[in-house]
């Protein structure tokens, strides 16, 4: 609370994200006739708008107003099928977008080992702990077999946040990303990876865009 | 080749500061170009000890600036944290800099942890990440 009120949001925040957005657009387009508030610089550029989201809400919202769609399966993966479902049917054609286009997110955590590749992931998974627990803090280094500490609630939350993810070695990678490709069939998939060790979030980032290139 | 693309969260390892992890989303954003990455998006998040996207579009201007080809964007930008005119102009800023390399993502999350939005559907809690 003490951060929404440091944002200024309000108690009713979200209900006029519609309306929002359609501003926003707006704004982005051409001068309409009699237009009193112009963006400057903004007007004419058309940016491509995409709507992000992790509910049925944003579907509806991306669907209707025929705009791409980016689902949050990365970390809050429940709702992906039937969301993916409702945008595909309820899309409606727009000066933006002729057809649905569904871009995925996934995590990867990739090394040479499907063993290095799990540990990697242990950062994520202590990071999605600590959050539930109430103690958030900076990317935890990454801690063998750490989820057998976890309570066994926290345990299952954090399986079923990153059920879309895909660690281990590249064979381990490709075998898991060709999985979540023939399931879901998006147009684009967005990879996300919190490593704490640069070189290799790096090296994981490579390995994915090797096995990604020849799909 | 199904396009794929980098979402960032400009991560702050424990032990690092966060200039650190500027640096590195910077350093993953020219390797990530170099490889074939269609886009590279930053999310808005706010009051997180791990995570240094919270000026989101300050952030994008930098990583825009430190490549060439790769397209960068919101992944996304929390829209009820702002007017929508002032998201206009910082966007329509960029795409002015950066013709044809922008992307704007809106989500309607709070982007921090005690966020009081309206309940998710189908039990999906909305405390990371991208989502409306």
């Amino acid at each position: 609370m003490a951060t929404a009120r440091a944002l200024r949001r309000g108690l009713d925040d979200g209900e006029g994200f519609p309306r929002d957005v359609m501003e926003l657009i707006a704004y982005l387009g051409d001068d309409e006739p009699g237009q009193k508030v112009r963006a400057i610089p903004g007007r004419g550029t058309h940016v491509p708008v995409w709507i992000l989201g992790s509910s049925l809400y944003g579907a509806q919202l991306a669907a209707h107003l025929g705009l791409p769609y980016a689902f949050a399966s990365h970390f809050a993966p429940a709702a992906l099928e039937q969301a993916i479902e409702v945008y595909r049917q309820t899309f409606r054609p727009s000066e933006h977008l002729e057809k649905p286009h569904f871009m995925m997110a996934l995590n990867v955590f990739a090394a040479d080992t499907d063993a290095e590749g799990q540990l990697l992931k242990t950062s994520m998974q202590q990071a999605f702990a600590n959050l539930r627990t109430g103690r958030p803090g900076p990317l935890p280094r990454p801690v063998e077999n750490v989820v057998e500490t976890f309570d066994p609630a926290i345990a299952a939350g954090v399986a079923q946040a990153l059920a879309c993810t895909a660690a281990g070695s590249p064979q381990t990678v490709r075998e898991a990303l060709s999985a979540f490709l023939a399931r879901y069939r998006p147009d684009e998939i967005i990879i996300t990876g919190q490593i704490h060790d640069h070189d290799a979030r790096l090296k994981s980032f490579r390995i994915a865009a090797e096995i990604l290139a020849e799909t | 080749m199904i396009p794929f693309s980098v979402l960032d969260l400009a991560p702050v390892p424990d032990g690092s500061s966060v200039a650190d992890a500027l640096q590195n989303t910077l350093d993953l954003a020219r390797h990530a170009e170099s490889w074939g990455y269609r886009r590279f998006w930053l999310a808005e998040h706010h009051n997180m000890a791990g995570i240094a996207s919270a000026a989101t579009s300050v952030l994008i201007g930098q990583v825009a600036a430190a490549t060439k080809t790769i397209r960068v964007g919101a992944g996304g930008v929390m829209l009820p944290n702002h007017a929508p005119l002032i998201i206009a102009e910082q966007f329509g800023t960029l795409a002015t800099l950066y013709p044809d390399r922008i992307d704007l993502g809106l989500g309607r999350a709070p982007g921090h942890r005690h966020g009081h939005g309206p309940r998710p559907a189908a039990g999906a809690r909305r405390w990371r990440g991208f989502s409306a």
